[in-house]
């Protein structure tokens, strides 16, 4: 993108030192959010929640399991949403976004599968089903490894943002797959108990602290990203100051 | 400790690990970019850059803008 983006409209953020600026701001709160929300959200989780009728102390998982696999698709929904916009408008800070969301993405699908082989073992009696929900999280979790893998793979750094936000656009087919899959298809997995049509399903005493935990990992999330954006947005200023600095010295020796 | 608080602290530590790794190493590179651009470029404004040459209105913060 040459020169300054227009203003108005969504390229008002397209400014990196507006960015910068508005995001010193808000880093902190989201910070202290995220900390209060977790340090209320997890003593309640592990300690002061009932434990499940059936499943004894093992439902405690649930509080760690189920934020992860939200925020894996939520935050897939975000990829995709910020490589449209990148493909779309090129705007500068889409691409940047993109890059540093989908190593955190990864994680947290990671996260969500391991966390889920864990609750599953003793519960189904097995650590892993080929089942259609199991099957389309992995297949979130390489489509998250692959667009980070993609986008750094060019030494264009243009290129390798355009071949992921294509990757990441194409990809989010799946995240309805994730979503439906234990609606259509016939699978191990329980169906939606929180985010369904009739309404939670889950106990107040179970669901307020699944809630919390959910909103304080979300922040963390937030926060995680926002920081390695602001990180990229000064190092690709410093490549610019290296390489203003190189031309230089190159004239001077000239 | 019973074998199903084993699964839970398993799956809580995987958690605690992976955020507590992304969030140091997410922390450092904000602070090792940070203290690299103020050594780069020390002063603020627009026109001290374009007096060195470089590019001008390019939109990118200079490092007093930075400290927040």
């Amino acid at each position: 993108m040459g020169g300054r983006p227009s203003g108005g409209g969504l390229h008002r953020f397209a400014n990196p030192g507006r960015f910068l600026r508005l995001s010193a701001r808000v880093s902190p709160w989201l910070w202290a959010a995220a900390a209060l929300l977790l340090a209320v959200g997890v003593p309640w989780a592990l300690v002061f929640s009932p434990p499940d009728w059936q499943q004894g102390e093992t439902v405690r998982i649930m509080y760690v399991h189920v934020p992860m696999a939200w925020l894996s698709m939520a935050g897939y929904v975000a990829l995709a949403a910020a490589s449209a916009t990148a493909l779309i408008w090129r705007h500068p800070l889409a691409d940047l976004f993109a890059r540093e969301i989908s190593p955190v993405g990864a994680a947290v699908t990671a996260l969500c599968l391991a966390t889920g082989s864990l609750w599953g073992r003793p519960m189904w009696g097995t650590w892993w089903v080929w089942d259609a929900r199991l099957t389309s999280v992995l297949v979130l979790f390489f489509l998250w490894v692959g667009h980070a893998a993609l986008v750094r793979a060019f030494d264009d750094e243009e290129r390798g943002a355009r071949a992921g936000a294509i990757l990441a656009v194409i990809g989010a087919i799946n995240v309805p797959v994730v979503k439906f899959s234990v609606d259509f298809f016939n699978t191990l997995h329980q169906p939606a108990s929180v985010a369904r049509l009739g309404g939670p399903s889950l106990h107040v005493d179970i669901l307020y602290p699944l809630l919390v935990c959910a909103v304080g990992f979300s922040l963390l999330f937030a926060a995680l990203v926002l920081t390695r954006t602001r990180a990229a947005v000064m190092e690709k200023r410093i490549r610019q100051l290296q390489l203003a600095q190189a031309r230089r010295q190159d004239a001077v020796a000239a | 400790m019973t074998l199903h608080w084993w699964y839970v602290t398993a799956a809580w530590g995987l958690a605690g690990l992976g955020f507590g790794a992304m969030l140091l190493l997410s922390l450092q590179r904000l602070a090792a970019a940070k203290r690299r651009l103020a050594l780069l470029d020390p002063r603020a404004g627009g026109r001290d850059a374009t007096a060195r040459g470089l590019p001008a209105g390019d939109g990118l913060p200079r490092a007093k803008e930075l400290q927040g």
